[in-house]
């Protein structure tokens, strides 16, 4: 099977967990069948992802983008604002792959996890569930900005619901109302980016593609450079971080929001806002880099006084959504494929970790969660031998390597984001793990329920795995990357072609 | 089944026959029957008009315009009308008024004509008629109070006024009032004024700021009787208004600029007023004077017919939905805390709120798009001021279903709903979900309208 000709596999990660959205409202009155249905589909998901992974050519070596962009596979053509207009895309490429793939199952993870929830309102968190899984992967593959703010914005929707939709008893609005207005805001900086540069461009087409060759309104970066800073999120914008994976979420929720919306903004920004912004791209850097490295060491700072385990645990992440700004800004290979490396790996511990955390309760503790905490903490922060270290790693040294290059020596005064960076990492270490000792000499009085404690078993693993062996994620990613930042030079419109049409250079053809 | 005019005559045969139906069965009008009998009988012409709509057909009549633009308005004036109809149905049982019935009949049938005119006498009539049965279908239901009544009568008769003036003055220049002898006259001083004394009119009819005057009141209404104001008193001005700018109004070029500055007038206090509106009925009103000028400012940007469309679309099925959903009573209506008690009432609600709001994947974040899309082609100033519009939009509305939502238990529950409003309900949600999802068939229709003939 080759790669270029399986497009409806694309149409179908999309489609599946749409129609098991339906199917499972249709169901709500039989939880058994609802539930075991969930399931099948959900796996179903995974193996959907599992051929798209296995028909991916890594690395593109014989296909060329225009301009800097990453190298679309397995396209396939949408007409869906308008028929008249030219098609939004749908692609896989190497920078959403990883991302899919954690998407599916973090998507049967949440669903296994809802069981913790109770059977009140199951079956709308499940409908909610596959409505995130669907409205996710539109937004990952999209190549259109337009469809992207639309998918984006549904996922910010339905993950609010299934937030809401807790249990009865404990406060719910402030994790969903947290989550909802940064994630709409986020969806509205992407839509109104997509319609000022197709303004500025054709007027038609607010394919990424057909952007990248005009000029962006500046106007356009500065609202994609906000969308991926909500994202991330960085202080003072991280309030969906502390409070949407807090007290009162349900705990498919906050799995999914732990888990994906991160990498959803990491990855969305890399394949649709930095091709945009290289006209800006100086500017856009150095924001990065000092507001992450500011934000890492705000969070850590406030992380190492909370005496709540949860509040500790949360500021925790923002810190390390600051060494992802930081990585970002760093305008290198090896930096920025590593914070894509580093958000990609987190995915799994943070939403695992941040589910425990929210279970646990404040009495309860013994050695094996006091193990547990300690394993998960070592995963979340990257410890060698973790996933998380594969991407740190490069972080670190390619930041800082690339900001000596620019000022002349690696310690120079711009290069304080990149120590930041690594002061922080080294301190998250022990904010985090100081806890542990705590939570061993407690009495332990209840037992973790099972689906928590397999989301534990399968991030851990993932996180060995991929610290083992990190070559085959680092190949997907690295090449796009690089492309990205290599800056190609952006051909004119007159020489602009599709990629099916690319003419295949013949030397006998040269002037 | 092909004539142009089909669904026409068959709502002008129907008005008759519950006209006479009503004459004969006067001290038996017990239960739902005429109201049923109009639902039914909207059907018809809905059908016809939606098998009809897109096949360009021509009606060869010199007043009358039977192009693509008028059949879509038609196929949404004939929804609105089914859906109040069904509304009408599922009503609390109560002395079953079949005059109630006819007047909306009438009103519908007003609001086709003046759509379809193509002369300015005939434009006059259609809005007259419209608002008249409208104003006899308030007066004879309930208890209207004085204040609204006054101003809504004052506002009437003075848009009535003024358009009558601006038709004399065209009518000095050339003694021919039909649209394609105006297109034809040199823009001067006469004629200048007549076109802003048009503008104004419609504007006052469309209740636009700052003309929104007489509808502050009317929200003390039931809310059934606020969206059937708005939906078939507003919706057909607006439609007039995108008419006359593009033929017979084209040769006066500030008169689109003056509709952007209006309508954004309109969008900016609509959404301040709102910001501040824990009142849903009042909402209503504020989600009208807010989605018309959105919808004047697409007229003025001139850049396809589909954004004022979709607008307008939007705002009657979000309208009509929550007039269903939703018991209005006369004291103040918030719907918070409804998802406790009413999940599914909740949750239809918010649907149609949030389609108001502009956000996926609902049919209002197709509108936004097109209109945001036409207005950054037009003027980038323009774009960044509507954009921070929008975004209030947004605020407010999401914020209206958060309170649906995430509000405590409601003291008192909703009464149960009739099984015909559930059905206007569902149907209304179902179509912002499903063309929100999907919107090119929709989009595509009514960007091929041309106003034109």
């Amino acid at each position: 099977m080759s790669g270029l000709d399986t497009p409806a596999l694309v149409i179908a990660v999309i489609g599946l967990p749409a129609v098991a959205a339906l199917l499972t409202l249709l169901t709500s009155a039989w939880p058994t069948v609802r539930r075991w249905m969930g399931v099948l589909l959900a796996l179903g998901q995974v193996v959907l992802v599992l051929g798209v992974v296995s028909v991916f050519d890594t690395p593109p070596s014989e296909r060329a983008a225009a301009g800097p962009l990453t190298i679309a596979q397995l396209e396939t053509a949408l007409p869906w604002m308008s028929t008249v207009e030219p098609p939004t895309r749908l692609a896989v490429d190497g920078l959403n792959l990883y991302a899919l793939l954690l998407l599916s199952v973090i998507s049967l993870l949440a669903l296994l996890t809802d069981l913790v929830d109770g059977p009140s309102r199951a079956g709308l968190r499940q409908t909610g569930i596959f409505g995130v899984s669907a409205a996710a992967a539109g937004f990952l593959l999209s190549r259109d900005l337009v469809l992207a703010a639309a998918c984006h914005g549904t996922t910010a929707l339905v993950l609010a619901l299934v937030i809401h939709m807790g249990a009865d008893a404990r406060p719910r609005r402030p994790a969903a109302l947290s989550f909802l207005v940064p994630g709409l805001l986020a969806s509205g900086c992407l839509w109104m980016a997509a319609i000022w540069c197709r303004s500025a461009s054709d007027g038609l087409s607010a394919s990424v593609d057909a952007l990248v060759i005009n000029v962006i309104p500046s106007g356009a970066v500065v609202l994609l450079t906000l969308f991926l800073i909500l994202h991330l999120p960085l202080v003072p914008l991280h309030r969906w971080q502390t409070h949407s994976c807090g007290e009162g979420a349900a705990y498919s929720g906050i799995l999914l929001t732990g888990g994906l919306w991160t990498i959803l903004g990491v990855s969305g920004w890399l394949r649709l806002g930095l091709p945009l912004s290289v006209d800006l791209f100086d500017d856009v850097a150095a924001l990065l880099r000092i507001w992450g490295g500011l934000s890492a060491l705000i969070a850590v700072a406030v992380a190492a006084i909370q005496r709540d385990l949860g509040d500790r645990l949360r500021w925790a992440c923002v810190g390390l959504a600051g060494l992802v700004a930081v990585g970002l800004g760093s305008v290198d290979l090896a930096a920025t494929s590593g914070a894509l490396l580093l958000c990609a790996a987190l995915g799994l511990p943070r939403a695992s970790t941040l589910c425990l955390v929210c279970w646990l309760p404040a009495e309860t503790g013994g050695r094996g969660l006091a193990l547990w905490w300690g394993v998960s903490v070592l995963a979340l922060t990257a410890v060698a031998g973790f996933g998380g270290f594969a991407g740190l790693l490069p972080l670190l040294t390619g930041g800082s390597h690339a900001i000596g290059s620019v000022v002349g020596s690696p310690v120079g005064p711009t290069a304080w984001p990149v120590w930041a960076c690594l002061l922080a990492s080294v301190a998250l270490v022990g904010v985090l793990l100081a806890p542990v000792s705590g939570i061993a000499h407690r009495e332990q009085t209840t037992t973790m329920p099972w689906p928590l404690r397999l989301g534990l078993i399968v991030a851990v693993g993932v996180a060995l795995a991929t610290g083992w062996q990190p070559a085959p994620v680092a190949d997907w990613v690295v090449s796009d990357v690089k492309r990205i930042l290599a800056d190609a030079p952006l051909p004119t419109e007159a020489t602009h072609q599709p990629m099916d049409e690319q003419p295949v250079d013949d030397p006998e053809d040269a002037p | 089944m092909s004539h142009p005019l089909l669904p026409e005559v068959l709502l002008l045969l129907l008005i008759f026959v519950l006209a006479a139906l009503d004459a004969w069965m006067w001290p038996r009008r017990q239960g739902r029957g005429f109201a049923h009998a109009g639902f039914i009988g909207l059907l018809l012409p809905l059908t016809a008009a939606l098998a009809m709509w897109g096949t360009r057909a021509a009606s060869g009549l010199p007043w009358l315009a039977i192009d693509p633009y008028y059949e879509t308005w038609r196929v949404l004036l004939l929804t609105i009308g089914v859906l109040m109809a069904a509304l009408d149905a599922g009503r609390r049982p109560e002395a079953d008024d079949g005059a109630e019935t006819t007047l909306l009949l009438i009103a519908v049938g007003g609001g086709l004509v003046c759509i379809a005119s193509r002369h300015l006498l005939l434009t006059y009539a259609g809005l007259e008629i419209t608002a008249l049965a409208l104003l006899a279908r308030s007066v004879r239901q309930g208890h209207m109070p004085l204040p609204p009544l006054s101003r809504w009568l004052t506002a009437h008769a003075l848009g009535a006024a003024l358009l009558l003036i601006g038709i004399a003055l065209f009518a000095l220049g050339s003694g021919d009032v039909s649209y394609d002898a105006l297109r034809r006259q040199e823009p001067g001083p006469t004629t200048t004024a007549g076109g802003i004394l048009l503008a104004i009119a419609v504007c006052l009819r469309a209740g636009v700021a700052p003309f929104h005057g007489w509808l502050a009141p009317l929200t003390r209404r039931p809310g059934q009787e606020l969206t059937l104001i708005l939906g078939l008193g507003v919706v057909p001005a607006v439609a007039v208004m995108a008419r006359l700018i593009a033929d017979p109004l084209i040769g006066f070029t500030t008169l689109p600029k003056l509709l952007i500055i209006v309508g954004l007038l309109g969008a900016t206090l609509g959404n301040l007023l709102g910001l501040v509106q824990r009142d849903l009925r009042r909402l209503l009103a504020f989600a009208l004077i807010i989605h018309t000028g959105y919808a004047l400012m697409a007229i003025g940007a001139t850049g396809g017919p589909d954004a004022h469309l979709l607008h307008l679309t939007v705002a009657a099925l979000a309208l009509v939905g929550l007039a269903a959903a939703t018991e209005f009573r006369a004291e103040q209506i918030t719907a918070a805390g409804l998802a406790a008690r009413r999940p599914v009432l909740a949750a239809a609600v918010c649907v149609c709120l949030l389609s108001l709001a502009g956000v996926p994947p609902l049919l209002g974040f197709a509108a936004r798009t097109r209109l945001l899309s036409n207005l950054a082609e037009f003027d980038e100033g323009v774009f960044v001021i509507a954009a921070v519009n929008v975004a209030l939009t947004a605020w407010v509305f999401v914020a209206a279903s958060g309170r649906v939502l995430f509000a405590p238990r409601a003291p008192q529950p909703p009464p149960p709903a009739r099984p015909e409003r559930t059905a206007v309900l569902v149907l209304a949600a179902g179509v912002l979900v499903l063309s929100g999802l999907w919107p090119a068939a929709l989009v595509d229709l009514m960007a091929a309208c041309d106003i034109v003939p």
